[in-house]
């Protein structure tokens, strides 16, 4: 199961390289940077899954002699960072978006062909 | 429509083949065994904070963490942090720095949004909303409130904490916003600034009283009660304001009208 | 001395103090900014100074693997005083017709107090919060101006760093996966018992994203968008500060990879295309901003070499190019605000005449050129200078020499703007503006730091003999974060 996981995760990772580096529409790259970023998630989760293992939760009911049966709780606490920051960062991202699009009215970074660069803008 | 040239798509091919290729030789050894997946919780840190005796853990070498082992059953008292959530234990009480960042980046993040938030006019007048919309939303704003706060005092005990718990609460506000409901942006943001000035004293009580930034300095109690965990609670509880409250000013913003 | 932690905390406290005392009057966002950096330049200055050992603040009563623990030895409360010092000095420089001013000082509190935490911290997966941390609200900072390069350069800027650090991310699991903790001393403690391949792995996920802040290509993309747009003071907090934290991230982890060739190899390697493409990108612009921002991405690649080669002469070289590196250039950001204020224009070219109505402060921007360029008697030449030793101690002659080549490179465009901006046009007449005092200030004593450095350099000999010790010896800094 593990390498399933692990082989399922890093797919989802390279597939966000793969549109970080062919797109050039804003609103798809920033669905990339996602799509990355749950990859790595999962990742995170998979090195810390354990074959068998529990919720790392102490049970009112069950007397837990042997804690040891708990999946890893270190990288799902980490998780939890991860994806706070990511959602930070996607509602900045989408801001930026839109202040870069009122401002040219595109929603690209590459320079069209009739732009010629101005030092003085 | 957004044209992909084909070079660079076969570069992004040719990438993703090497970066996996990368990633493979990376974890293999030289006989193409794995290295990763042998996984063993017990070479870990996190060990011991399942087992709750970091405190009484001794460095042997440089190897392995032995501790002595703490028996424990619901109810059991005096253990050092007494969470029974282990994952709320790592996010609020062992790690519980790592959470001040993410509040800060939450903060910075709504920071640099409002910031930047265009100032334009809403071209179209939003529909009033019908009234089975209007009244019908209510109890259900309710029960959402009560969801988010039940999530948020249980962090310790079930699934859950500060974070989900703030966010079904702004899930709860945004119900508000769509039957057009004026949320005061003002009481938001003090409710967030209170938020965060908590979260930071809570630590400096825990510099000044016991000497280290974000120590817990209540009693933890006895493991499984609703009031058990020291400060671990409270926390959990300044982060779910913190995150309602900025979630909702967030939401708020695209539906205010100038 | 649990209480290093205020370096961290007390901007925060700050940040949060801002929001409730904005409506107190136009300057009261500036005046708690001000109280801010005065409080925390206060507490690094006193820890620095009375730092006998070197102390760990422990986080939350949990002992060093498990809980989080931020180191302060001689090496990063230096840093951390230094980006406090140059924190306080770039606020003179701020407008104080800011629209949103109140976000934009609760912004810049928090990135600095992001820097200091990336250089305290002794967790990596805290120090991945903090590079979050710090660039959020550097990515806010810089589209602040609302230019388009400033938004292009925070998009991208964004984009590079959010991959970059997910990247950490996943290297940071990596190895906490085969190692079983997230302690940097701990991890270094055990790094040697798992196969280069899965080191070399985990070091090239972990330092690409170093490599977005310390703007090494290929992640430095940004960094021309960015520069050219931001505002001045964020463009010189960038160049001056944000780029101490990166460099000095380089070298803390040393611990890691000192004994790898391979990996030494490839960051030197790294350097040298970083250099080349820098200098010359620089070499062929005729735009203020973009000039200092490539001649950033040189000097920046150069640090890297330093961190690559990593024998004891180039890394008391690196902390020297990092120190000398971020005061001029911060110097020259400022002074280029000035230079573009008064003559209206980024176009170097059009400059001249700028000279002939400021002849000292040209004077000025001169000795912060000529530190860049590596001229002897300033500060920059000792960073190069031992760097430039240390790699033919090493060996590596092949590298060292196309970085002299590059240097030539840069010294000839740096003395080129100075040279525009003597020459008179005859058509074009500047208007002369006043300086205002504590600009002038602070331009002065940044560039007496530049030439009394250069002319003694003994003066920092013991803190960065000590700083060296630090790097090199990873035995003591173990010893003292785990025992």
């Amino acid at each position: 199961m593990f390498w399933l996981f692990l082989i399922g995760s890093i797919g989802l990772v390279l597939i966000g390289i793969f549109g970080l580096i062919t797109r050039s529409h804003l609103i798809k790259l920033l669905l990339s940077l996602n799509i990355l970023e749950t990859g790595i998630n999962l990742t995170m989760i998979v090195l810390g899954y354990q074959n068998g293992g529990k919720v790392p939760i102490i049970h009112s009911l069950l007397d837990l002699t042997k804690p040891i049966n708990f999946v890893d709780p270190l990288p799902q606490a980490l998780v939890l960072t991860s994806i706070v920051i990511g959602l930070g960062t996607t509602a900045l991202a989408l801001i930026l978006i839109v202040n870069y699009y009122y401002k040219t009215g595109k929603l690209s970074l590459e320079r069209s062909e009739n732009e010629k660069e101005n030092i003085d803008e | 429509m957004e044209s992909v040239r084909p070079s660079r798509t076969i570069f992004g091919i040719l990438l993703i083949l090497f970066l996996g290729y990368a990633f493979y030789q990376g974890i293999i050894d030289k006989n193409g065994k794995p290295l990763i997946g042998k996984t063993k919780t017990t070479d870990r840190v996190s060990y011991n904070m399942i087992e709750k005796n970091v405190n009484r853990s001794r460095n042997v070498s440089n190897k392995l963490f032995s501790g002595i082992k703490v028996p424990y059953k619901p109810g059991t008292k005096n253990l050092e942090d007494g969470t029974a959530n282990i994952i709320t234990s790592i996010v609020v009480n062992y790690r519980g720095f790592d959470t001040l960042g993410e509040v800060m980046v939450l903060f910075t993040s709504l920071t640099g949004f409002l910031m930047l938030f265009p100032s334009l006019k809403r071209k179209e007048k939003l529909t009033k909303p019908s009234f089975i919309v209007r009244n019908g939303l209510i109890p259900l704003y309710l029960i959402t409130l009560l969801v988010g706060i039940y999530i948020v005092f249980h962090g310790h005990l079930t699934p859950g904490g500060g974070f989900a718990g703030g966010a079904v609460i702004a899930t709860g506000l945004l119900l508000l916003l769509i039957a057009q409901f004026k949320i005061n942006e003002k009481l938001l943001s003090v409710l967030e600034t209170v938020a965060g000035l908590s979260f930071l004293t809570i630590g400096l009580l825990g510099l000044f009283i016991k000497g280290s930034f974000l120590q817990n300095f209540l009693n933890p109690g006895p493991l499984g009660n609703l009031f058990s965990s020291g400060i671990v609670i409270y926390i959990n509880l300044v982060i779910g304001l913190k995150v309602a409250s900025e979630l909702g000013s967030l939401v708020n913003r695209f539906t205010e009208e100038e | 001395m649990n209480s290093i932690v205020l370096l961290i905390v007390l901007p925060l406290v700050f940040a949060f103090l801002i929001p409730i005392f904005k409506g107190l009057g136009k300057y009261a966002s500036k005046i708690v900014t001000i109280l801010s950096m005065l409080t925390g330049m206060g507490f690094a200055v006193y820890f620095f100074i009375t730092l006998q050992v070197p102390v760990k603040a422990i986080l939350g009563g949990w002992k060093p693997p498990f809980g989080i623990v931020l180191v302060g030895d001689k090496l990063s409360l230096l840093f951390v005083m230094i980006i406090y010092i140059l924190a306080f000095l770039n606020l003179f420089f701020f407008d104080n017709n800011f629209k949103e001013h109140s976000k934009f000082y609760t912004l810049y509190n928090i990135a600095i107090a992001g820097t200091a935490g990336m250089i305290l911290t002794g967790d990596i997966f805290n120090m991945f919060v903090f590079i979050e941390i710090t660039g959020i609200a550097l990515y806010s900072l810089i589209a602040y101006s609302g230019k388009e390069q400033a938004l292009k350069g925070s998009i991208k800027y964004l984009i590079i760093g959010s991959m970059t650090s997910l990247f950490l991310l996943l290297g940071v699991t990596l190895a906490y996966h085969i190692l079983g903790s997230l302690n940097l001393a701990h991890i270094s403690s055990k790094f040697y018992q798992i196969p280069n391949n899965l080191k070399f792995l985990i070091l090239s996920l972990i330092f690409t994203s170093f490599f977005v802040e310390a703007e090494i290509f290929p992640f430095n993309m940004w960094v021309p968008n960015a520069y050219k747009g931001a505002n001045i003071p964020i463009a010189a907090l960038l160049a001056g500060i944000v780029s101490i934290a990166a460099g000095y991230l380089l070298f803390r982890f040393r611990y890691l990879y000192g004994g790898m060739r391979s990996f030494g190899n490839m960051l030197v390697w790294f350097g040298v295309i970083t250099v080349v493409i820098g200098e010359f990108s620089a070499y062929f612009t005729y735009d203020l901003r973009k000039i200092l921002a490539f001649s950033s991405i040189g000097q920046m690649g150069l640090i890297l070499i330093a961190a690559g080669i990593s024998n004891d002469l180039s890394v008391y070289g690196g902390f020297f190019q990092i120190l000398s590196h971020s005061i001029a250039k911060m110097l020259l950001f400022l002074l280029a605000g000035f230079i573009i204020y008064e003559a209206g224009t980024e176009n170097v070219k059009k400059m001249g005449g700028f000279g002939k109505n400021h002849p000292y402060l040209t004077g000025i921007f001169l000795i912060g050129a000529l530190s860049l360029a590596g001229i002897p008697g300033l500060m920059g030449f000792w960073g190069k200078f031992n760097i430039v030793g240390g790699g033919i101690a090493a060996g590596r002659i092949l590298p060292i020499s196309i970085v002299l080549l590059a240097a030539i490179a840069e010294s000839v465009y740096l003395i080129r703007v100075v040279f525009h901006l003597f020459k008179t046009d005859e058509g074009k007449i500047i208007e002369k503006k006043k300086i205002p005092l504590g600009y002038l200030m602070v331009v002065i004593l940044l560039s007496l730091t530049i030439v009394v450095i250069g002319v003694y350099p003994q003066l920092l000999n013991q803190v960065l003999n000590d700083a060296t010790k630090i790097i090199m010896n990873s035995g003591s800094y173990i010893r003292m974060v785990l025992g």
